[in-house]
């Protein structure tokens, strides 16, 4: 875990840096989404332009020990197009929202990636043999005249360049009127749930004409709404229970034993507001953007605009832990507001051991915190403070009155740089962070040192990603 | 951090410690204007989110509540060009009067996307026609939409020209009392492009916030 100084404290730096050098990157390659595999060999994004990008960790090579294994390109492919529903005169983004791996069963792997309205399974298999001596055909294909050929031969399976190949497996398309926020692969592996603003589709993978409604918050009247559907998670180990968060800071647990629909909840929580803090923005910035499971699941994390929260899933009527991502913000709510900044979804993610969780802010920070020893240390992704050779230092932001040499201000924040994805290793302490701003977008893999203050150089990439 | 938009008359970090005082009647001002311009521009967006909209209704419920719940409060409000001065300052009561006026505005937008989304175009909930006090009668030719006849114009401090995007049959202008409806209630709206022109069916009357 990464700490400041002394001791057995992990330095955090900077491993590689994927994504355009240059400032002109296109906002069709800002990343949507980052996610790690099960076994964490492998990272996928997702971007605003429908692309998906797998990075494959290279195994550590003994020439050179002290480079801890790289990510490289392991496939590109586009997932979603944009579409047009000339039903409703609209747009459908491609933008993938979010990305789900499939735990591995054979040699292929299969993930989930989702637009606003569409679920795509994907196959990502290898391919590093050919067959040769066909037959039928010619080497390069042509057939063969058939009158011509005098002997029969088997075909011998000659080794060839790797080829990744990504094919769609299964289109799961019609289920949703709202904007998909989510989805979330059950541990029985054979069923993910789907959830949008206002409802939450539960699939089977072999199946895409066909989903289940399980939850339907949609009011009669769409005048009396107030609420929607923020996040939605399958618990990963009963394959009946799931969650779903709302925009007014409440989370409701389901056990699908108990109805087809899940409309009433088996938990319901929800922290009591202070009522010293209350403003206009309250309702607002108590709005979850994101839930998360434990490993255990024993425990949920949930993120609102300004802290993240650990709850006891065994107690509803408060979290058991808080942490304060930029409390610094509170007296900033107005200006926020004005900026649409407050709206800002973020995510978090928890460790491989649940031991720390980490989440993203503005001005390209990412923060971590470590729920052992309630430490917790502020960084920052961003190319000009990543020299080569040298560990991220921690950052601080300045609450008022003098502010120190190294700290930076309130004011001086940049809001157009955002971390809102950010994923972590399931086993390792490595972590993926994409950071945006108007422009650039890359996804930052640093690494940590376990048991020195070695250094590990950082790689830098070329622009871009390669597109096969 | 520079906010888009609104010029503010006041510190809106400041905080008033006695509701009653003017500052937070400004700021609640303030966020009504801002979140009605919000509300707007969102609905214009390609793709609007509906959780932003339900916040940002939310928000402009709770604002139209306070303001409520206060009792006949004078408010400065700077008189626009070309908008019968006279008609607006005679028009400036308390507030109670009016919230409903903010919570009908809600509820025709909730109502508006359920008609969108679903693709069951259902009739936005009609009001008898109300004649504007002192002010000039909507076209001829408008469909009778009329949710926001009475509504008084000093509680809606808004800064900028035409809110909605609609041109209607009566080709009116900028100057003339025209009111458009925040969001405009066709079956088209609020998810339609920009740029599509409603039918005569579907205009509707303007309904426009003073300028400051």
């Amino acid at each position: 875990m990464a700490g400041v100084a002394g001791g057995n404290d992990f330095q955090w730096c900077f491993s590689q840096v994927k994504g355009a050098i240059d400032e002109d990157v296109a906002e069709a390659d800002i990343i949507s989404t980052v996610e790690f595999n099960y076994s964490g060999e492998l990272l996928a994004t997702g971007d605003k332009g429908g692309r998906v990008v797998i990075f494959q960790h290279e195994q550590e090579s003994k020439n050179r020990p002290h480079l801890r294994g790289e990510y490289n390109v392991y496939s590109t492919f586009q997932s979603h197009e944009p579409e047009f529903d000339y039903l409703k005169s609209l747009e459908i983004e491609e933008k993938i929202n979010k990305i789900r791996w499939l735990p591995q069963q054979n040699a292929a792997h299969f993930l989930l990636s989702t637009n606003d309205k569409t679920i795509k399974l994907w196959k990502i298999s290898e391919r590093d043999k050919r067959a040769e001596g066909y037959n039928l055909k010619d080497e390069d294909g042509r057939l063969r005249d058939p009158f011509r050929i005098t002997s029969l031969r088997v075909p011998v399976l000659m080794p060839m360049d790797l080829m990744v190949e990504a094919s769609p497996r299964r289109i799961f398309a019609n289920a949703h009127t709202y904007h998909i926020n989510s989805i979330s692969v059950n541990s029985d592996h054979e069923t993910y749930l789907s959830a949008d603003d206002l409802r939450i589709n539960l699939w089977h993978l072999e199946i895409t004409d066909r989903s289940f409604n399980i939850v339907d918050i949609k009011p009669a009247n769409m005048e009396e709404l107030t609420e929607v559907i923020t996040a939605a998670e399958c618990h990963p180990h009963q394959c009946n229970v799931f969650v779903y968060s709302s925009s007014k800071g409440t989370i409701r647990l389901c056990d699908m034993r108990a109805a087809a629909l899940c409309d009433r909840h088996s938990k319901f929580f929800e922290e009591p507001e202070d009522p010293s803090s209350r403003s206009f923005f309250s309702e607002i910035i108590s709005s979850i953007s994101d839930v998360k499971f434990s490993h255990s699941g024993r425990y949920m994390m949930t993120r609102d605009y300004l802290s993240v929260k650990v709850w006891d899933l065994n107690m509803e009527n408060r979290p058991v832990e808080t942490y304060q991502v930029h409390e610094y913000l509170r007296s900033k709510l107005c200006s926020l507001y004005e900026n649409d900044c407050i709206f800002d979804k973020f995510e978090c993610c928890w460790n491989g051991s649940d031991s720390a969780i980490m989440t993203g802010s503005y001005n390209n920070f990412f923060r971590m915190f470590d729920r052992n020893t309630r430490r917790d240390i502020t960084l920052e992704a961003s190319r000009e403070s990543s020299k080569p050779r040298a560990t991220l230092k921690p950052r601080k932001v300045s609450t008022g009155g003098k502010r120190k040499k190294d700290e930076i201000s309130v004011d001086s924040l940049d809001f157009n740089k955002k971390i809102l994805h950010t994923a972590w290793h399931p086993k390792d302490n490595v972590i993926a962070v994409a950071a945006t701003n108007n422009l650039e977008s890359a996804a930052l893999i640093p690494t940590s040192i376990s048991d020195s203050y070695k250094l590990c150089p950082p790689m830098f990439y070329k622009p871009h990603v390669h597109y096969l | 951090m520079m906010p888009k938009g609104q010029k503010r008359k006041l510190s809106i970090e400041e905080e008033a410690s006695d509701y009653r005082a003017p500052t937070w009647e400004s700021q609640q001002q303030f966020l009504l204007t801002v979140s009605l311009n919000k509300y707007q521009f969102s609905q214009q967006l390609r793709e609007p989110s509906l959780r932003r909209s339900v916040l940002i209704a939310n928000t402009l419920r709770q604002i139209s509540l306070q303001m409520s719940m206060v009792p006949s409060v004078n408010v400065e409000v700077s008189e626009p060009p070309g908008i019968a001065s006279s008609a607006l300052t005679a028009s400036i009561t308390n507030y109670s009067s009016e919230s409903n006026f903010h919570i009908t505005v809600i509820s025709s937008i909730l109502a508006a996307l359920d008609s969108t989304i679903d693709g069951n175009p259902q009739p936005p909930p009609r009001i008898p026609l109300r004649p504007l006090e002192n002010m000039s009668k909507p076209y001829e030719g408008s469909v009778a939409l009329d949710l926001f006849q009475d509504i008084d114009t000093s509680l809606v401090d808004i800064d900028m020209g035409v809110i909605g995007h609609r041109s209607t049959e009566g080709g009116h202008t900028a100057g003339d009392d025209l009111f458009m409806y925040l969001p405009p209630f066709s079956p088209h709206s609020p998810f339609s492009p920009h740029s599509i022109t409603p039918t005569s069916q579907n205009a509707q009357p303007a309904l426009i916030g003073q300028l400051a």
